[in-house]
């Protein structure tokens, strides 16, 4: 019996879970931060600085074909305050709003005279960096929880309901259903924006796991029964209790997907800075490289971005090791010659406060922005919030669904049609990705 | 009904961290029900407090608890100092150590105690103060971090009846409210209020007057939605499923007109006649699976739990986020079987060996399991037959048996 995922989700045990939350946003950082920190006397006192020229930026690969396309998406998990990525340093309100905590336009690379990317992100901006502006939703929530429960099943208001992940549909809309993945989550837990009804995801919190389940020779008597046991009881059976059936699931995707970790191919640790995004992310070029069944990775940062306290002091830091992780990423893929096949796209479940907390910290906000690399057009997408006209709550209102967002990589990049993997009717961005 | 063994190892499954090899049986003689008294008259262990100011602070806490835990006397108080830790959490890479340890103590001293002691005490605990921001919070400027998440996770949930709990304006009266309260980590961790920076007045909050964080902790535990909200999450660390809504509106009713004392709570719940009904219904979390496996296999040394716990993702005093660790179908996923059966494998090289011609039953009694699939049994039992060696039998039946997917529920 092939278990169905959806029966899994309405079963009892499902039915009986806490809110499922796998993110991180607690953790040593192995970010550094060699940059200044903001001005914090006062944007007022700032004698008028002109930002870094913005340098040559490289053209972006041809995409490779579309039935060759893979995603790689990494999750700024705690909410990345959108106004310290792409700072909106020209425009009216800012030294108003961030009075305490402005960014001194010499920490920048302006795009135009109203924005600007923080320094830290220079080598991404060079890479071909795309930003889109102002992505939320209509209707904000301040809680971790359900808006990164939100951008996990892709319901951007909250009100659909869905028993499956938005990455877990996109892996049953383009994957082979008998792939032993067709979705990856580098991490300890099955992640629910994976959650899908066909296609096999799984999560992987390191390569060496798999070294006990598979490749024992006939004549390594006990590894072998072992394994060829392991392998027998992770055949499913009808009629099985839910919670046994779900743990004899498991074993089944594991006993299957130990033989391709055993055949991996060699670690590029060239220029990765450390911490959990950069492992993540040599092993997610690993696995694109070893099987092109693999179609979409899901990369969780692992880092504090909630930051209640000195932003101007954490953010950066934050920002350099996002962008030295990236752009040792592709260089790894562009040696396996698999970069053409990959986007790589960020997701956060808000941005945070427009006006500081008085801590240097920010408080939960509502729109961020996003950033893709790959094929994609350089520069800005879509609109940047008003800074002087906010919502009731004194935040950012959003321009950019990210339901939208998800549109453009569903439709652009994999050629699923929205409606097929997002609630309602959704348009995707134009000129955003280039295929 | 199932055998009593199996009924007896699921009540130890669910209050305890093992079961060790033969508790099952010592405690078959007198029945479930004697079983399960025993379990509820159980004593809090005699801990000694932490030595800290060592090199490294974090990495000495998280193996003394887990010492602890190991000790198989650990029974329901331990199991309820778990739950308070990942319910009312902190993490030690953000908040100091000695503070951690502190705030250790207070969930120990609370743990069957008093649920409104538990959540003032907790509110300006030092650990709290430093992981949820309280403590750069001044009226002046207001730091929402803890208010918010006092109300969502730790003690009203989102909605109660369909309606919200708070809005917005209560998030940020809770902030200026709750403010006030430093900590000098010079000074090991010592907790103080600053009037200077702490509220000047009253605001209302959840439709009441507060002006301080007592208030704002009183107010909290006084909502409607404070005892189904607790008696809901331990229904479920318990049962593994949540309770029908008669059965949790009667649970809230006894937790609330008990003052909210927490034992009797608790031993209501293990004494609902559906507990034993429940068997198998979640997935073991990863410090439950690792300290059955050595309850099983013997005490290993050092670091080498922290590492397996870490790659499964439960480590003590370190939530992946201020929600704790989620009781979810994610336990079972692909990635923790593998690491799971990589560890049980690498831990099996040196196991006690039977002289019991019946070795897969020996094995299944010996790690508890006294309800298996034929798909189980039979697999054990091929792999059995294809090995001479007694010492690599035993082995691998100790690998398998801490493999299989029914090792992996609680």
């Amino acid at each position: 019996m092939t278990l169905n995922r959806r029966d899994f989700l309405t079963s009892t045990l499902a039915a009986g879970v806490l809110a499922a939350c796998s993110s991180t946003k607690k953790g040593n950082s192995s970010a550094t931060s060699s940059a200044t920190t903001a001005a914090a006397d006062g944007a007022a006192n700032v004698a008028p600085a002109t930002p870094a020229a913005a340098g040559k930026v490289k053209s972006s690969p041809k995409a490779a074909a579309i039935d060759k396309r893979r995603l790689v998406v990494i999750e700024m998990d705690g909410g990345n305050d959108g106004l310290s990525t792409l700072v909106p340093y020209g425009m009216t309100g800012y030294k108003d709003v961030r009075s305490r905590i402005a960014i001194d336009p010499k920490e920048l690379v302006a795009l135009n005279d109203q924005m600007g990317l923080i320094k830290t992100l220079a080598s991404l901006h060079t890479r071909g960096l795309a930003v889109v502006q102002g992505i939320g939703t209509p209707n904000p929530d301040g809680s971790h929880f359900a808006m990164m429960d939100r951008w996990w099943t892709g319901d951007v208001r909250g009100e659909a309901k869905l028993n499956t992940g938005f990455l877990g549909r996109l892996a049953d809309a383009i994957g082979d259903p008998s792939a032993r993945a067709v979705a990856l989550s580098i991490g300890s837990g099955s992640h629910p924006a994976l959650r899908s009804e066909k296609a096999a995801t799984l999560s992987i919190p390191r390569a060496d796991i798999g070294n006990a389940l598979a490749g024992a020779k006939a004549d390594d008597v006990t590894r072998y029964a072992f394994q060829q046991a392991l392998a027998d009881m992770a055949t499913e059976a009808s009629g099985e209790p839910i919670g046994l059936a779900m743990a004899r699931h498991g074993n089944r995707d594991a006993v299957r997907f130990a033989k391709t970790l055993q055949e991996l191919p060699e670690n590029q640790s060239e220029g990765y800075p450390g911490g959990t995004l950069s492992d993540g992310l040599q092993l997610a070029a690993r696995l694109l490289h070893a099987d092109p069944a693999i179609r979409i990775t899901h990369v969780p940062m692992g880092a504090d971005f909630d930051t209640h306290t000195d932003n101007p002091g954490r953010h950066p830091g934050l920002m350099e090791n996002l962008a030295k992780s990236i752009d040792a990423f592709m260089a790894d893929l562009e040696r396996r010659g698999i970069a053409d096949q990959v986007l790589i796209a960020t997701t956060s479940e808000f941005g945070r406060t427009v006006k500081d907390n008085g801590s240097n910290g920010l408080d939960h906000g509502t729109a961020s922005c996003a950033l893709l690399l790959g094929p994609v057009k350089a520069g800005l997408h879509g609109e940047h919030p008003s800074l002087t006209k906010l919502d009731g709550d004194g935040q950012l209102i959003a321009t950019v669904g990210f339901d939208q967002y998800y549109a453009t990589i569903a439709e652009t990049w994999f050629g699923v049609p929205a409606r097929d993997v997002l609630p309602g009717t959704v348009k995707p961005l134009p000129d955003l990705i280039q295929v | 009904m199932a055998d009593e063994k199996a009924l007896i190892a699921h009540l130890l499954r669910r209050t305890g961290f093992g079961p060790r090899p033969g508790q099952v049986e010592e405690l078959t003689q007198g029945g479930y029900a004697a079983a399960l008294d025993k379990v509820l008259a159980g004593t809090p262990l005699t801990v000694d407090p932490p030595t800290l100011g060592t090199k490294d602070d974090e990495a000495f806490l998280i193996r003394w608890w887990l010492e602890i835990l190991a000790r198989p006397d650990a029974g329901l108080h331990e199991k309820m100092v778990w739950f308070w830790h990942g319910h009312l959490t902190s993490s030690i890479d953000k908040a100091e150590p000695i503070a951690v340890a502190r705030q250790h103590q207070l969930l120990r001293s609370q743990a069957l105690g008093n649920a409104r002691q538990l959540m003032q005490d907790i509110t300006i605990d030092a650990a709290m103060l430093g992981w949820l921001d309280g403590k750069s919070s001044t009226a002046e400027a207001p730091n929402e971090n803890y208010g918010r998440e006092l109300m969502e996770l730790f003690a009203l949930g989102r909605e109660f009846n369909g309606a919200p709990t708070y809005t917005p304006a209560d998030v940020r009266a809770a902030a200026y409210a709750l403010s006030g309260w430093e900590v000098d980590d010079d000074k090991a961790a010592k907790v103080t209020f600053s009037a200077e920076h702490g509220p000047t007045k009253s605001v209302d909050f959840l439709g009441k007057s507060v002006a301080n964080a007592k208030d704002v902790v009183n107010v909290v535990c006084d909502q409607p939605a404070f005892a189904p909200l607790i008696a809901d999450k331990l229904y479920q660390y318990f049962h593994g499923v949540r309770p029908e809504a008669s059965r949790l509106t009667s649970l809230a009713t006894t937790f609330r007109n008990g003052n909210l004392e927490i034992k009797p709570l608790v031993t209501a719940i293990l004494r609902d006649p559906t507990f034993v009904e429940h068997r198998m219904n979640r997935p073991r979390f990863p410090i439950e699976w690792v300290l059955a496996a050595h309850a099983v296999l013997g005490p290993v040394k050092d670091d080498d739990l922290t590492d397996i716990l870490s790659t499964l993702g439960q480590v003590p005093f370190q939530p992946p986020n201020v929600a704790g660790w989620p009781l979810s179908p994610r336990w079972l996923s692909a990635g923790a079987a593998m690491t799971r059966a990589s560890y049980a494998l690498d831990g099996s090289s040196d196991t006690e060996v039977t002289a019991d011609p019946d070795q897969v039953a020996w094995i299944l009694r010996r790690t508890s399991l006294f309800e298996f699939s034929d798909t189980t049994r039979n697999a054990l039992a091929k792999a059995a037959g294809k090995i001479e060696s007694k010492r690599d039998r035993a082995s691998a039946l100790h690998a398998l048996a801490l493999s299989t997917p029914e090792f992996a529920l609680a």
